[in-house]
Parts: structure tokens; sequence; C-alpha cells
């Protein structure tokens, strides 16, 4: 059977998109349909019980955005065999704002942070990504076609430069106990996700430069855009061919057909 | 003038029938504040457990609380908050429920006052025991207990340095003592966490006259520091969860609230910096009856504890205000960045 693949989410399904046509060599019996929104927009997405996804209730500005990005405001994913949520940020902004602002007792230095316990912060964790889980939960049920990835992290050189240096992120990514807090936040996600019961898979481990980092080369945007203009969250074409390829791999159990020269 | 009898020219608040049975408005009357409070008042709360529903009123009424141990992450919800002792009173102090254990809070922030035994233990975890309800899980080390401690009492002494009106809701009258340091808790050793033992642990009941002492003492201490600071004392309408003095649980809500009303309005009737507010008439009001409390007969419903909360915030000439909806944030701050890369990518 020919695997009805439709791609949702926000705008960090771009970087799977601009893969396309490079995975579709290496899985030509596919057959991909896109539909995605900013993430503002996404909150607002319904799925119809006749199965279409569409935005009601959005003003005729967003309806003709949706318009102009997907060429339909709308989207039937009945005929989907799978279904692949694709950017949603599970509260990581507010994660960040969280240690950056508090310093967990007991895990290094404080400074002059407010104190805050780990028992604190990991169930502040586990109710950012509870809540993230149940808007997406409001969206497309409990469809167990659905799979989801979040967000790809900000390139590392955020730490240093662009429009990401102020930020919340760079006190998180100077923290010595980072490594535990993703562990954490990853885990609650993939468990909440799985609970629904969706499947997870996130961001692959050869893109990622630390916690809470990509590598600087997955960026859309490398090496063209000046510094200064870089958008630092987003990421290009090479990013998204791993991402697919694991997805259609570890999630749909595809096999890629011989690499050719080209591919 | 020549009067028939000195009830002759009173208010009808003044009778019980014009007053109480047949008022057209249950609260008309029953509060006229002494101590006034406005948009730039500093206020700092503290009490027992129905003082966490004074202290949101006045949270959701955009009053100036002091917070001085805070989380601002308006996406957390409130309840999650609250679970660790955040956004119920100026400091994460939990409920201080008799006035001895505010005078020990306040010693103990101003250096003279050491409380002893104040690591519990419960399931291979350890609690600071004069707060234990704050952390919910407690701790691993016992020095994490002290450490946490200590930066609490920083937060404690800035709100008090900074306080115009300090309300405190009056609960208990009864409290467990560490006999050798006269360390009071608010909840008793083994409880919650910790071990009771007979032979260090003792019950104290206090009597008005002492809760008067403490408060005194309490006043003393932050008019040294804060000179036109003045007070709001409310009574808890909550009955008691169990006494530790033998008596009948009924005899021994009673009579300590009749202590705390006593004090209260003795305190009231002395000194000018000195208000009352009447929580405990509006929600034992006969009128109400038992419809004031929840099925558990103890807790008041949410509808009579929004009368006083309007009965409280109408006698300061003040807005009620509205709890504050959930904040999503998900949406990228630069959903322009967004957009364009979708456009670029999808429109080809």
């Amino acid at each position: 059977m020919k695997v009805r693949l439709f791609i949702v989410g926000t705008s960090h399904a771009v970087a799977v998109r601009l893969a396309h046509e490079r995975v579709m060599r290496r899985f030509p019996d596919l057959d991909v349909t896109y539909f995605a929104a900013t993430a503002g927009l996404g909150f607002n997405l319904s799925v119809s019980a006749d199965g279409v996804l569409s935005c009601p209730g959005a003003s005729e500005r967003d309806l003709a955005r949706l318009k102009r990005i997907n060429g339909a405001s709308s989207v039937d994913l009945t005929p989907a065999t799978h279904i692949w949520n694709i950017g949603s940020p599970f509260r990581f902004g507010v994660l960040q704002r969280l240690f950056r602002y508090y310093r967990v007792f007991g895990m290094g230095p404080t400074e002059n942070h407010t104190v805050v316990s780990w028992a604190f912060t990991d169930e502040a964790t586990d109710e950012l990504v509870r809540m993230a889980v149940e808007n997406l939960l409001e969206v497309y049920g409990p469809d167990q076609r659905l799979t989801v990835t979040p967000a790809p992290y900000p390139a590392a050189m955020s730490l240093k430069h662009g429009p990401c240096r102020d930020l919340p992120g760079v006190a998180l990514g100077k923290l010595a106990y980072v490594d535990e807090i993703e562990r954490s936040y990853e885990s609650k996600i993939a468990a909440s996700v799985e609970s629904v019961p969706w499947r997870f898979l996130p961001q692959p481990a050869e893109t990622r430069a630390r916690a809470f980092l990509t590598k600087d080369e997955y960026l859309a945007n490398m090496p063209a855009t000046p510094l200064e203009a870089k958008d630092l969250r987003h990421m290009g074409a090479d990013y998204g061919a791993i991402l697919f390829e694991q997805y259609l791999t570890q999630i749909v159990g595809l096999k890629p057909v011989k690499k050719t020269a080209q591919a | 003038m020549v009067v028939d009898h000195p009830y002759a020219n009173l208010p009808p608040t003044a009778f019980w029938k014009s007053g109480v049975r047949e008022a057209r408005e249950l609260t008309a009357g029953l509060y006229r504040p002494k101590v006034k409070i406005d948009a730039s008042t500093r206020i700092m709360t503290a009490g027992s457990c129905f003082a966490q529903h004074i202290s949101r009123a006045l949270r959701r009424a955009n009053l100036n609380l002091i917070e001085t141990e805070y989380i601002r992450l308006p996406q957390l919800s409130e309840a999650l908050l609250n679970r660790f002792g955040y956004g119920l009173y100026s400091a994460r102090y939990g409920n201080i429920y008799t006035m001895r254990q505010l005078k020990q809070l306040i010693e103990e922030v101003g250096g003279d006052f050491y409380p002893k035994d104040i690591i519990w233990r419960a399931s291979g975890r350890c609690y600071d025991a004069l707060r234990p309800n704050v952390e919910p899980s407690g701790y691993t080390l016992p020095a994490h207990v002290t450490e946490m401690r200590a930066h609490h009492l920083r937060a404690v002494r800035k709100a008090l340095a900074e306080v115009d009106i300090l309300i405190f809701t009056l609960g208990l009258t009864e409290a467990w003592e560490h006999i050798p340091s006269g360390t009071v808790y608010p909840t008793a050793p083994g409880t919650i966490a910790g071990t009771y033992d007979p032979t260090i642990h003792r019950l104290r009941q206090f009597s008005a006259g002492e809760i008067a002492e403490d408060f005194l003492s309490v006043r003393n201490r932050i008019q040294s520091r804060r000179p036109d600071a003045r007070f709001i004392l409310t009574v808890s309408p909550v009955p008691l969860t169990a006494t530790g003095t033998g008596e009948h649980v009924l005899l021994a809500t009673h009579a300590a609230k009749a202590k705390l009303r006593t004090t209260a309005a003795e305190l009231c009737e002395t000194f000018d910096d000195v208000d009352y507010f009447p929580s405990y008439e509006i929600v034992t009001h006969p009128r109400l009856g038992p419809a004031a409390f929840e099925a558990n007969m103890r807790s008041p419903t949410a509808e009579v504890i929004a009368r006083v909360v309007r009965c409280f915030l109408g006698a300061h000439g003040l807005p009620l205000g509205q709890a504050a909806p959930p904040v999503l944030d998900d949406s990228d701050p630069a959903d322009g960045i967004c957009e364009e890369a979708l456009l670029e990518a999808f429109v080809r």
C-alpha cells in the first residue's frame, strides 16, 4: 500500500519541505501533502468530525495567509495513512524563562537569583509539557496515525550572535545542569505524547550541538545571510533530510532505495 | 434634646432585627475600615489558611501586594505555584496559624530567635518543620533545609522592610512546641513529617493574654523599622481540623475562635493602628447558616468567600479583580520570520 503522508505543523516543517525532492528520490513510493501555519495561528486549528483540518473562526486575513502558504485554507486528512506534526514549541520559551530567572538550589551557583527546588522545576516542566500536549490533542484528538516532532532547538551560534542573543535561552545554555534539564524535558514530552497514544520522534541526535542547541551547519540560511540578520531558529534542507529519513525508517518502517551518485 | 433611652437614636445596624434578620444586604455596615487601603498601600499578608483567600483577592484587585518570594511565569498554573507555597502570601512561609508562630518568625528574621529541631524527616526526605507544606516532597539533605530557610528569611526581611499594612488572619490558639527551645510548629510532629516525642514535644494552648502580648511584640518589631505600619486582624472562620487538647473538637473550635475574636477586639479598641475585618462574622452569619460551608462543614463555599472579598474591597472603595486568564505562549515572538520561511518553502 502506498504511504500517504500528511505533514502538518509550523514554520519548522519548512526544513522537511526543503528536503522533499532529495528524500523522494530515496523513498519514491511515497505521497506527501504539506499543510503549515505559523505557531500563533496553529492554536486555532482543529480537525472536524469528517477529518478536515482547518482554522474555524479565523479572520479573513488569517484565512488568506493560510491560502497563500498552502494553496488552501484547509486540508482533508481522511486519506492519510500517516500524519506527522512538526514544530510544536512545547512551551520551550517558558522553560527557558523558568531557568533564566530562577536557579535550582543545590545544582550550582545561584548568584543573585531567586532559588527554587528541582522538584518545583520538574513539576513546572511537567505542567508545561502537559499543556502543550493538551493543545495538540484539542486539534487532532487521539488520532493514532499521528507522530509528533518538536521544533528544533536554536542554532548554537545564538549563544553569541544574532537576533537570538537576547533570548533567555542564552542563560539556559550556560547552566551547568543544562543536560539534566534537557533530559527531563524531552523524556516528559515523549511520555506525554506516547500516552495519548501518538508516536514521538525527537530532534535527530546528529543535528545537536549540545543541550538545547542545534549545530550551526543545519541553519536554513547558512552561510549567505549576514550574521546580524540571520534567523537562528529555522533549520534548512540538510536538517530536514535527516529528520525526514528518520521518520520514514523509524516510524513508517520504509527502507530507502539504494543511493545513487546524485542522491 | 431629651431622648427616651440610650438606644433611641442608634442606627438600624445596632439592632438584630434591622441589622441582621431583615437587613437588605447581609454585610451592610459590618465593616467600616479605620485602617484605609488604597492602590499605593504596600500590603503584607499572612495567617491561617483562610488568609489565602484574602491574599488572592488582593492580588486579583491589583493592589500593591508585597511579594518577595515569587515565581513570575503567568504560564504556570496558580495551583502548581500554590502547591509549592508561591503566590499565597508575601513570602513563602506557608500558613501561620498562631500569633506565636508569627512572632517567632519575625524574631528569627531579626536574629533574636534561633528555632530548634526544625529539620523533620519522612520517607528519607528532609522537611522544614516551620513550613513543611511549601516543598511537598521535601529536600534531599538537611543542609538544603537550612540553606533554603536562609533564602526564605531574607525574603521575609525584605517584605517586613516594605510593609505599610500587615493583614493577619488568626487561625488557632493551640500549637505544638519543642519544649527545650520554645519553638512552635505549624503542624504536629509526626503528621506531615518528623517524629513525635512526648519528652520534647508538647501541646501549647495560648491564652488571650499571650496572643495579645505576642501581637504587641510583632507590632513593636515591625514599627521599629516602619513606624507608620498598621495592622488589620481577621479571625479565620474555618473550624479546627483536630484538637490535641482532648476536648471535643466543636468545643475547642468555639473556645479558640472566642479567644481570637476577643483578642482582636481588644487590640482594635486599644490601638488606632489596629483594625478588625469581620470575615469570621460574615461566614458564620446566621442568615447563611450551614449553606456557608461545603459538605465537610468546614470549608467556606466559594460563594461566601466571594462575599467576604466583596465586603472587604467594597469598604475600601476598591474594585473586584478577576483571575488572570491562562497564557498560552506557544506563539513565536517573531511570527513574521516564520511566515516568511513558510512562504519561501511552500509557495513554489
